[in-house]
């Protein structure tokens, strides 16, 4: 990890991250200003970050809380989609009931999902992500699956 | 088709209608050095008394305003910091609040108000060269970095120093609110 620099980990990880936690909020405007004060925390205190064991996952961390805290402070529900938004990616996907499906998970279950489907984390990862321990993500994992393929067998 | 891999489809088909993200990695850059400046007081100080030491002072810049004590202390002593707008705002609020870089007029107005105002010890000017100097200093060990910035991305400043127990929250929200100022930072606190 003492090769890792700031500007290789923002290069490689910044767009990835911000579109993951788009997805995981439904918010794309948000995701844009967690994912930024996650990078600007992580700057601030970079010799301690990147002797993390995954300084992404902190990342992620860092950009899914501050998010959640500022929807708490503004005592907003967790998904504010724009009307743009929703009609864009709507339009785009094969399965609409699926996605729409996916966006009407708890929000905790809907992280799990995308860190896995979208970014191909692995269990340990998205758990330290999430700061949770492995099983709860297997868990969450479990319930959201089952849902989604309930959801898919209903379309078919 | 698995529900894994539809989902897994799904979100990546999702995923395809998110803009583009559109912060500069140099605006990033800027605004964890603020941060960082607050966090390592120290280095900072370091630094500064270095810039002050081989001349980078306010004296030499002849400003309007300049208060005659201006450089008689080291700059590690600055409690806040007051960017004013250049080209490069720092984001989305600076590029409102800034219609364009700070004029001379509205750095003659600030300097005038903040020599008038009795919790103000003294101001120093920071130019764009001389943050890029002192950036180049504090991140010596990360020459990626200093090469990804550029003097003309780093805002020039007036660091200014209080008079003991002023509410420091109080200066920050007043010259926040004047013509030609970006960001006012407490420098002393995080």
């Amino acid at each position: 990890m003492d090769d890792l620099t700031f500007e290789a980990v923002y290069r490689r990880d910044h767009e990835m991250l911000r579109r993951a936690l788009s997805l995981g909020l439904g918010d794309t405007e948000l995701a844009n200003e967690a994912v930024d004060e996650a990078f600007t925390r992580a700057y601030a205190r970079w010799s301690r970050v990147s002797q993390l064991d995954d300084p992404t996952a902190w990342l992620y961390r860092v950009a899914s809380n501050w998010a959640t805290s500022w929807l708490r402070k503004r005592r907003m529900r967790p998904v504010r989609p724009t009307e743009e938004l929703e009609t864009a990616r709507y339009d785009v996907v094969e399965d609409p009931a699926v996605l729409a499906a996916i966006e009407a998970l708890p929000s905790a279950q809907r992280a799990v999902i995308v860190l896995r489907f979208y970014l191909d984390w692995d269990i340990a990862r998205i758990a330290t992500a999430l700061d949770v321990p492995p099983g709860t993500v297997k868990s969450r994992l479990h319930r959201a699956l089952t849902r989604l393929h309930d959801v898919e067998e209903v379309h078919r | 088709m698995t529900t894994e891999t539809t989902v897994r489809q799904t979100l990546r088909q999702a995923a395809t209608t998110i803009p583009t993200g559109d912060t500069p990695f140099e605006q990033l850059v800027r605004r964890g050095r603020r941060r960082r400046n607050r966090n390592r007081g120290t280095v900072v100080a370091a630094v500064a008394a270095l810039a002050v030491a081989v001349g980078l002072s306010g004296s030499a810049l002849d400003l309007p305003g300049s208060t005659p004590f201006a450089t008689q202390r080291p700059a590690e002593h600055a409690d806040v910091a007051i960017f004013l707008c250049s080209d490069t705002p720092i984001d989305a609020g600076a590029a409102q609040r800034c219609e364009s870089p700070a004029t001379e007029e509205q750095i003659r107005q600030l300097r005038s108000a903040l020599v008038l105002d009795e919790a103000v010890a003294e101001v120093r000017f920071e130019t764009q060269q001389q943050a890029y100097e002192r950036f180049s200093e504090l991140f010596a060990d990360q020459p990626e970095l200093v090469e990804a910035v550029t003097p003309d991305t780093l805002p020039a400043s007036l660091r200014i120093t209080l008079v003991d127990g002023t509410p420091i929250d109080e200066i920050v929200n007043h010259y926040s609110n004047f013509g030609g100022v970006e960001e006012v930072v407490a420098l002393e606190t995080d």
